[in-house]
């Protein structure tokens, strides 16, 4: 994104930047936008804005390039390189808020939790973390140095090693996602343990939901004669995935399913618990000869035909808990990312008059997008755990 | 300084790529999702299953008593239909032999009181009859006696007692006759 398409910006109260800066006209805003903004100096803003464009244009983000001031007579160097600065720093500034590293950034996983901090740059950045204890500290990190060859920040590279057992923030949230789904559905146990009816609201919902599971996704996936023996896999995988689902859409914390890490660790549950009954069921060579299909056809063509299918049938049989993980995840970043998206553009029109419309828009933007998450929250862990249903009752009752 | 932070921001941390498959966190996740799976198998899956079962086996159960006691209660209700339509039959002879019976004994006791009043009525009459009688007999008496004592005085010759009554009886009987 271009800085012309931005207005007027104002320079935030740093030690280095205790400037506003210019106005500008936009002929060739990509937005359109006239925006008044405050002005220190009677400069002649043309000119820079040229500079500023053509920098902008050729996306040249090299802090030491080379603009010619001294021929505007306008006054000193400093001043004149203390204006161009903040403008890369507006051009790095969007650079960041949209960029895929900033949006993303936000929505996977981390060994952090990200707090709210004021402003969003500078030294209220470093607060605005909560950091989870590390069993191994990262032993790989590269320091950043300043202009003035001080060290200001360090650089975390990857883990060492394949394996490295560090706690992360969907570690963190997998852990209270648990102990909230044990808090509840114990107490409910012990509620309806005699056979007692639960009473109240809440335990009313949970009892529908556990109901609602049993009969319309256990029972009709699997079959009424099994399905009472994989019922506490599956309320398992739907309320644990229901309520990781749930906790990212509390600010500050973060879906744990939209890792793929997590899916992925669910779906291999999944696999297992397939593999186990398919194999239990008919034995190892039972399970991997009903990969394929009986077919009534001419045997010359049968020979042919089998090995194909079962090869399709077997690779099917990996995918379709691959998509598993894939589909859980990939609706719960999305969803994540455009919240996000549109939040960004708050950071974007922050010190621009466009947050006085950008704000709003994106206050009711997002609440609509959370009200979809909060059902596409639902649905995903639905879907996960009929899928599962599915999978299951495939491998008891085969073709 | 402001295009350092920026840019730190954008290299610092140690967020991993979305897609980027972590074996720390893939195990971390089996790991909570297994001992949550057990967690829940011992202390809220099984009573779960077995309240739902009770809950399922009790409505069942509740259903069929209910299935019965309908049942029950319908057969009453024929019963106790059938005994209200006896029950009116029976009451409606009771009132139709009341009736007759009240009625026998209306016309015995109207028929007592015509006699009653008949031999009241015959017994009056006899009595008035007997009473005249005796009135008749004493004014002829009277009548006799005066007679006597007047002619006696005039004739100078005093009757008997034989005189007497003579003159009664036949007093009588002309009186009688007269009458």
């Amino acid at each position: 994104m271009k800085n012309n398409s931005l207005g007027s910006i104002v320079a935030p109260q740093d030690d280095e930047h205790k400037t506003t800066q210019e106005s500008h006209e936009h002929s060739e805003s990509d937005a359109g936008h006239e925006v008044a903004g405050h002005e220190k100096d009677a400069h002649d803003h043309d000119e820079h804005d040229e500079d500023d464009h053509d920098h902008v244009e050729d996306g040249d983000h090299d802090h030491d390039h080379d603009h010619d001031h001294d021929g505007h007579g306008h006054g000193g160097d400093s001043e004149t390189a203390t204006t161009d600065e903040w403008n890369d720093g507006v051009d790095l500034a969007m650079g960041y808020y949209l960029s895929p590293d900033s949006l993303i950034g936000h929505v996977q996983d981390s060994d952090h939790f990200e707090l709210p901090a004021f402003p969003p740059w500078g030294e209220g950045m470093s607060k605005g973390k909560l950091s989870i204890p590390q069993i191994s500290p990262y032993t790989d990190e590269s320091p950043m140095m300043g202009e003035n060859g001080s060290v200001w920040a360090y650089q975390k590279n990857d883990f060492v090693g394949p394996v490295t057992f560090q706690p992360t923030k969907f570690v963190v949230l997998e852990l209270i996602g648990a102990l909230i789904v044990a808090a509840i559905f114990i107490p409910y146990a012990k509620r309806i343990k005699s056979g007692n009816r639960p009473v109240g609201r809440f335990w009313n919902v949970i009892d529908v939901m556990v109901c609602y599971i049993r009969d319309e996704v256990a029972v009709p996936g699997i079959g009424s004669a099994d399905a009472k023996r994989f019922l506490p896999f599956i309320w398992t995988i739907f309320f644990f995935v229901l309520t990781l689902n749930l906790l990212g859409m509390v600010p500050g914390l973060g879906a744990a399913t939209g890792s793929i890490s997590v899916t992925a660790a669910l779906a291999i549950s999944v696999f297992f618990v397939v593999m186990a009954t398919g194999i239990k069921k008919m034995g190892f060579a039972g399970f991997v000869k009903a990969q394929a299909p009986h077919l009534d056809i001419n045997p010359v063509v049968k020979i042919i035909l089998v090995p194909m299918i079962w090869a399709i049938e077997v690779f099917g049989l990996f995918i379709k808990h691959a998509v598993l993980a894939v589909r859980l995840f990939a609706n719960m970043f999305a969803g994540h990312l455009v919240v996000g998206v549109f939040i960004a553009f708050i950071g974007v029109t922050w010190h621009t008059s466009l947050i006085w419309g950008v704000g709003p828009a994106v206050i009711v933007a997002t609440i609509a997008v959370n009200v979809l998450e909060l059902l596409v929250a639902f649905i995903q862990a639905y879907v996960f755990a009929f899928l599962t249903s599915l999978f299951i009752g495939a491998a008891i009752h085969p073709h | 300084m402001l295009n350092q932070s920026l840019a730190g921001l954008i290299a610092s941390g140690a967020a991993s790529p979305p897609l980027e498959l972590r074996v720390d966190t893939l195990i971390f996740s089996l790991l909570i999702f297994a001992g949550l799976l057990a967690v829940l198998f011992k202390f809220a899956w099984t009573p779960i299953v077995e309240g739902l079962d009770a809950r399922e086996k009790r409505m069942v159960d509740d259903i069929e008593a209910a299935r019965i006691a309908k049942e029950q209660a319908e057969a009453q209700l024929t019963a106790y239909q059938e005994k209200m339509a006896g029950a009116d039959g029976e009451a409606s002879a009771l009132i139709a032999e009341a009736k007759s019976t009240a009625n026998d004994a209306k016309e015995k006791i109207m028929a007592e009181a015509a006699a009653e009043a008949q031999k009241t009525r015959e017994r009056a009459l006899a009595e008035i009859e007997a009473a005249k009688t005796a009135a008749v007999r004493d004014l002829a008496e009277s009548s006799v006696d005066s007679a006597v004592s007047l002619a006696g005085s005039i004739v100078g010759r005093s009757l008997d007692k034989s005189d007497h009554s003579a003159l009664i009886e036949k007093s009588l009987e002309q009186f009688t006759t007269g009458a």
